[in-house]
Parts: C-alpha cells; sequence; structure tokens
C-alpha cells in the first residue's frame, strides 16, 4: 500500500492506495500537487479496487464512503472530495473558490462559482502560454499577497466540452482524460507543454461572468466592490478571525480588480493578456482601471 | 370631551428616529463602507451616499432630517435625494444593522 501525503493551505490530506488501479487513479489526480512528510493528516483516505469485482472502495477515517464500479465516477468524487476537505481544515489563509494562473511570474485570481466560467477561461489561458496553479481552489497565507493553488486536473462540464475540444492537444487525448457524459476531467497536459507553479505574487482579480447571451463587457471594480465580492468567494470563512473579513478587505485594498461579462472567450482572454502586460511593464501593482 | 391636544414634548417623545447597531463592524474603503458583522452572516455594501445615510443614524435625526441636511449638501442630486434615503434606511432595517426607535429625550 502506498500513501500519499498531500500538503495544501495548511491542511495535509493523506490517502492511501492499494492495487494498480487506484495507484493510477492517484497519479491522475494528484501528480501535481506537492507532498510531505509532515504527520499527523487532518483527514485520513484510502482507496481499494476489489479483486473480484473490480469495485472501486473509499474509505475515510475507515469508514466507507463510496463504492462504485466506475474508475470515472470515484474520480469525479476524489476531485470534489479532497477541494471540501483542505478547505473545511484550513485556517492559516484565505482560500478562495476559484481559478489561478501566472502570467510571465504575475498571479490572476479568477474567483467565481460554478457556471461562472472559470475553468473554460482557465484552460484558454493555459493554451495561451500562462502557467498554470489551479481551476478550482485557491490560497492566500494570512499577511501575504502570495498566491497557491491546488493543481488538480480542470474540471470541464458538460456545456464547456465543445469550446475546449479545439483546445486540446490531440496527441495527447484521449487517454490522458476521463469524462462521463456530465463532465471532462483534464489533467493540464491534456492542454499542451505547460508548467504549474506553487505561489506567484497575486497581481491582479478577475471575476468571470460568462452566458453566451452577454456581449463583452469589462469594468474595473472599485476597492468595497473588490472586497463584497472575493468574501462572495470565500470557502474557509468559518475558521478564520473575524470570517476572514480583515485579510480579504486587506487584500481589495491592494489588487487591482475586474469584473468580465463575456460571451466569447476570446475577447476575455485577449483582454486579460493586454491587461496583465500592462502589469508586467509597470512592474508594481497597478490602481484599478475603469473600462468598458 | 375637548379632544387631548398634545404638546411638543409629547411630539418629540414619539418621534421614530434610526439607530446604528453597536455591534457591526465598520471598514472605509476610501469612500466606500463595509458592514460587517461578527457573526459572519451579513455584510452590507455602501458607497458614499450610504456611508453618509450611516452616519446619519445616530438617534439624533428621523427620516425627514437626514433627507433634508443631504438635500442640503447635494441640491444637484436633491430630487433623487428622499428616495435614496428611504430605499437605504429600508434596506438597513432589513439587514439588521439599524434599529428604528422613539426618539430619547436630552
Amino acid at each position: 500500500m502506498k500513501t500519499h501525503r498531500l500538503c495544501f493551505a495548511g491542511t495535509i490530506l493523506a490517502i492511501a492506495s492499494e492495487g494498480e488501479g487506484p495507484d493510477r487513479i492517484i497519479d491522475f489526480l494528484f501528480s501535481d500537487i506537492p507532498r510531505t512528510d509532515l504527520d499527523p493528516p487532518h483527514v485520513t483516505f484510502r482507496l481499494i479496487q476489489e479483486n473480484k469485482t473490480g469495485e472501486f472502495r473509499l474509505y475515510r477515517e475507515n469508514k466507507l464512503e463510496r463504492r462504485t464500479q466506475s474508475q470515472t465516477a470515484m474520480i469525479a468524487y476524489l476531485l470534489d472530495r479532497t477541494v471540501y476537505h483542505l478547505a473545511n481544515h484550513s485556517r492559516t489563509g484565505l482560500v478562495f473558490h476559484g481559478a489561478a494562473l501566472a502570467w510571465k511570474g504575475r498571479g490572476i485570481l479568477l474567483p467565481g462559482r460554478s457556471g461562472s466560467g472559470k475553468t473554460t477561461l482557465a484552460a484558454w489561458l493555459l493554451t495561451h502560454g500562462f502557467d498554470y496553479l489551479t481551476d478550482e481552489m485557491t490560497f492566500i497565507p494570512l499577511d501575504t499577497t502570495q498566491l497557491q493553488g491546488l493543481a488538480r486536473p480542470l474540471n470541464v462540464k458538460k456545456g464547456s466540452q465543445g469550446v475546449l475540444k479545439e483546445m486540446l492537444d490531440a496527441d495527447i487525448l484521449p487517454k490522458e482524460m476521463v469524462s462521463d457524459g456530465t463532465r471532462t476531467i483534464a489533467p493540464p497536459r491534456a492542454f499542451g507543454p505547460y508548467r504549474v507553479l506553487r505561489s506567484v505574487p497575486l497581481r491582479l482579480i478577475l471575476f468571470p461572468h460568462f452566458s453566451s447571451q452577454n456581449d463583452f463587457q469589462m469594468v474595473g471594480h472599485t476597492k468595497g466592490e473588490n472586497a463584497l465580492h472575493l468574501m462572495g468567494c470565500l470557502i474557509n470563512a468559518r475558521n478564520l478571525p473575524d470570517h476572514g473579513f480583515s485579510e480579504v478587505v486587506r487584500l481589495a485594498r491592494t489588487i487591482p480588480a475586474y469584473s468580465a461579462k463575456y460571451g466569447q472567450i476570446d475577447q476575455v482572454g485577449d483582454a486579460i493578456i493586454k491587461t496583465m502586460n500592462t502589469i508586467v511593464e509597470r512592474g508594481e501593482v497597478g490602481p484599478t482601471i475603469r473600462t468598458a | 370631551m375637548e379632544p387631548t391636544q398634545r404638546s411638543d414634548a409629547d411630539a418629540t417623545q414619539t418621534e421614530l428616529v434610526p439607530i446604528r447597531k453597536d455591534d457591526y463592524r465598520l471598514e472605509q474603503l476610501d469612500e466606500e463602507l463595509l458592514l460587517y458583522h461578527p457573526n459572519g452572516e451579513k455584510i452590507v455594501y455602501l458607497n458614499q451616499t450610504g456611508s453618509l445615510i450611516w452616519g446619519l443614524c445616530d438617534g439624533n435625526h428621523n427620516t425627514e432630517q437626514i433627507i433634508d441636511l443631504l438635500s442640503q449638501a447635494f441640491p444637484e442630486s436633491a430630487d433623487a435625494i428622499p428616495s435614496d434615503v428611504k430605499t437605504t434606511l429600508k434596506a438597513f432595517k432589513e439587514a439588521g444593522c439599524i434599529e428604528v426607535k422613539p426618539k430619547s429625550n436630552p
């Protein structure tokens, strides 16, 4: 049995795998996430595959949590549960629901709930030279503006699969991805050459709002608006002093933020590249800029 | 029986005024305010006008007085101010960050 200790957002999650099938699942999901030797873990999972039936079984703290014949279903379940448990125990910084990438060493945070378009946008940016941090879970340690991301495979929902098909590297398809009809789970390598970064200075926040009906509009947030929207995406608030309010306000005062409504991904992607290039040229955090 | 005439003192005693609740924490970001309740359930965002109205919820000004003060300060917006003030006070009340009480006598 192999035991993998994942460390993210100050949380240690141990997962033991037994057998070739479970080992493959763990490798697929977590190969880009840092390991640690620290003990004890906050949460312990064990993943096995029954010899006779081929059924996958997942135990948490020795209690059976999930059983399924489907490798894809188990991958999807573990993908979601690791995010939940890592956030649930995190007390040393802000955990935001959002994607994160980096451009020339500067981080961009894309906060947003499911359906906002952040994963599709993250994939587009990945295929246009951005480095990958995460498509779902970000972490900013207290008193810093260092952006970290849970480098898991991208979780592409059914509605976005058509758009993403064009971005995927045909040489890697389909063996590197799994799909169950409602979503496709694709590691970052499925999008071509990539780098995973552990931590970058945060320089820009952009709240994506996708709808096929939208005309493109990118508007700068005031600091107050930034703080309010960030609080809406904070998922470990109850673990933090004053629910993370002071830390979020500190971030909102420091980092410029925009809201982008779009129906065509190229529009917002190009605007992000232009904004990040401006930030890189300035060599510092810029003021909030209003554009329409 | 002649109807009882209310004295000025009586009218003042029954005058209702909005009062900020003490347990809300305030964070100022430039001209905006965020009101935050320690139980983490509510955050209220206030732009510049909202911040001014919040400041006047001190137990000394009723709704009409708040409207008058803001209308004098911003005559160019005098048409919109009554509606803005009433909407904002209603939002404060629904968010639970003010109480409406009788104005206390000095």
